[in-house]
């Protein structure tokens, strides 16, 4: 069902931050639209003000300044891949972008998009229809959470495939809102909370993802889902190691947000693999059931280990 | 529920004039925002051949090809396809009334059973013979020789069909780039 009422389309990125703190109060951001489309018809976003960033050229470009990478937040998940340094240097992310969804719909989502996805639950995610004859769940205003009967914490999945790749190569935000540009570390966005999963002000826009070039690394990125395509993540991981055998350990899919592991390679993998176990919040809210995405985490990580061994 | 839905509907959207190329001719309307491309297409140009299947960018029956991309027409918005190039499916129909080799193909090795996820499936398999062909490469894709089985799988799996089982489609898709050859 679409509720909007007004439909405006920025030229440039101040023009955009000013019509949106203008529309404050009930407004969205729009550019690949794959994601918040879905959540319109369905009637879990009901936003009255789309506000279409897809015209705005400048966030689109992959560049390189200094030692960092920085690839623009409309750069489409199919586009990575065309990009050389990205090849070289981070093949995993192509990886992960070519494991979001279906070869259309990745001609035009974004990877800022995508890293912004909203957060999913087998409950919350269903017709408005389907919805109200189950009873409104927590992230839908209602007063419990039907996936787990309580009524203290939405536990809906983060479900973002580039982004557990992005964090495990410590890659910055650069925003930029009315007060001016802010950089973040990407894992410090993500709250745990899976009513209000991200703590970016909503008038702020993505400028770049800045990923740190010549520090040479390596990440194995695996995602469970029951088909090869099209499926959102029942946990994605993303484990990198880099010359001086640092690792850092992220699970997607398993958590309202992106579980992060650091540590060094040596060490035993054992402590890691049953930490990342312990740390996940994984409840019955996915097509696969919470003891079997529980032992995956554990499979999907001793591969990887074996991997990165080799 | 229906209380909402009376509230929405008795709402006045603003509108926006657009216009595109569509199967060729070049083609302008008015529409309001948040109208996606496939309703554009069935309701203001009548043209059914776009199927719309899942509305959540699942199923593929709603692709068509923008500016030779193929994307989900049931996400995409109406208003960014102003000055773009569009082709459905009824543009595959050659002027002399023959079919697109991609039909033809289709058609010949059986892989149509009940149709709904064909124009689609269609669409997508011209977007790969764009790709394979030289004389209109997508940009920064321009391929040589022809796809096999695992590319053309790849290619296709934001289509879904319920009934054949995908093996006639592969067969006729394989085919089709044999021919061409």
């Amino acid at each position: 069902m679409i509720t909007e009422k007004k439909y405006i389309r920025p030229q440039t990125i101040d023009e955009a931050i000013h019509v949106a703190h203008d529309h404050h109060h009930s407004f969205r951001y729009i550019a690949g639209g794959t994601d918040v489309m879905v959540n319109k018809f369905q009637g879990t976003d009901e936003t009255n003000c789309l506000i279409d960033i897809s015209g705005l050229d400048e966030l689109k470009e992959i560049s390189v300044e200094g030692n960092a990478l920085k690839i623009g937040s409309l750069v489409r998940l199919d586009d990575l891949k065309k990009n050389e340094i990205i090849q070289k240097n981070f093949p995993a992310l192509i990886e992960a972008a070519h494991s979001v969804a279906s070869p259309m719909l990745r001609k035009t989502a974004t990877i800022g998009g995508n890293l912004l996805c909203e957060n999913r639950c087998s409950f919350f995610n269903q017709s408005d229809w389907w919805r109200e004859s189950v009873g409104y769940c927590l992230k839908c205003e209602g007063d419990v959470c039907i996936a787990t009967g309580g009524t203290k914490a939405c536990f809906s999945k983060f479900v973002s495939d580039t982004a557990p790749v992005l964090i495990s190569v410590n890659a910055l935000l650069e925003t930029i809102d009315r007060d001016g540009t802010k950089i973040f570390s990407l894992e410090n966005i993500y709250t745990g909370d899976g009513i209000a999963p991200r703590n970016l002000p909503g008038t702020s826009i993505i400028r770049h993802i800045i990923l740190p070039l010549h520090q040479p690394c390596r990440t194995i990125f695996k995602k469970l889902r029951p088909r090869e395509a099209v499926d959102f993540t029942s946990l994605t991981t993303a484990v990198t190691v880099n010359e001086s055998g640092k690792i850092k350990i992220v699970l997607g899919g398993v958590d309202p947000k992106p579980v992060v592991i650091e540590g060094i390679l040596n060490g035993s993998s054992e402590e890691y693999i049953k930490m990342a176990m312990k740390k996940s919040r994984v409840v019955d809210n996915d097509f696969y059931s919470r003891s079997y995405r529980r032992e995956m985490i554990r499979v999907f990580l001793e591969q990887s280990f074996e991997e990165l061994k080799k | 529920m229906r209380e909402r839905m009376k509230k929405v509907k008795s709402v006045q959207y603003p509108q926006h004039e657009i216009s595109f190329i569509l199967n060729g001719k070049k083609v302008s309307c008015k529409t309001k925002g948040s109208a996606v491309l496939l309703d554009v297409i069935r309701d203001v140009f009548e043209l059914k051949g776009t199927k719309p299947g899942c509305h959540e960018g699942e199923c593929g029956a709603c692709t068509v090809l923008v500016d030779n991309v193929p994307v989900n027409s049931c996400l995409f918005l109406a208003v960014n396809a102003d000055g773009k190039n569009i082709l459905t499916v009824e543009g595959l129909l050659h002027a002399d009334g023959t079919l697109d080799p991609v039909q033809e193909s289709l058609v010949q090795n059986g892989a149509v059973q009940c149709g709904f996820c064909s124009s689609g499936m269609a669409m997508s398999l011209k977007a790969l013979v764009h790709q394979y062909e030289n004389a209109h490469p997508v940009a920064g894709e321009i391929k040589k020789g022809i796809p096999s089985r695992d590319e053309i799988k790849k290619h296709l799996e934001g289509n879904l069909c319920r009934c054949t089982g995908y093996v006639k489609i592969l067969d006729a898709a394989e085919k089709l780039f044999l021919n061409n050859e």
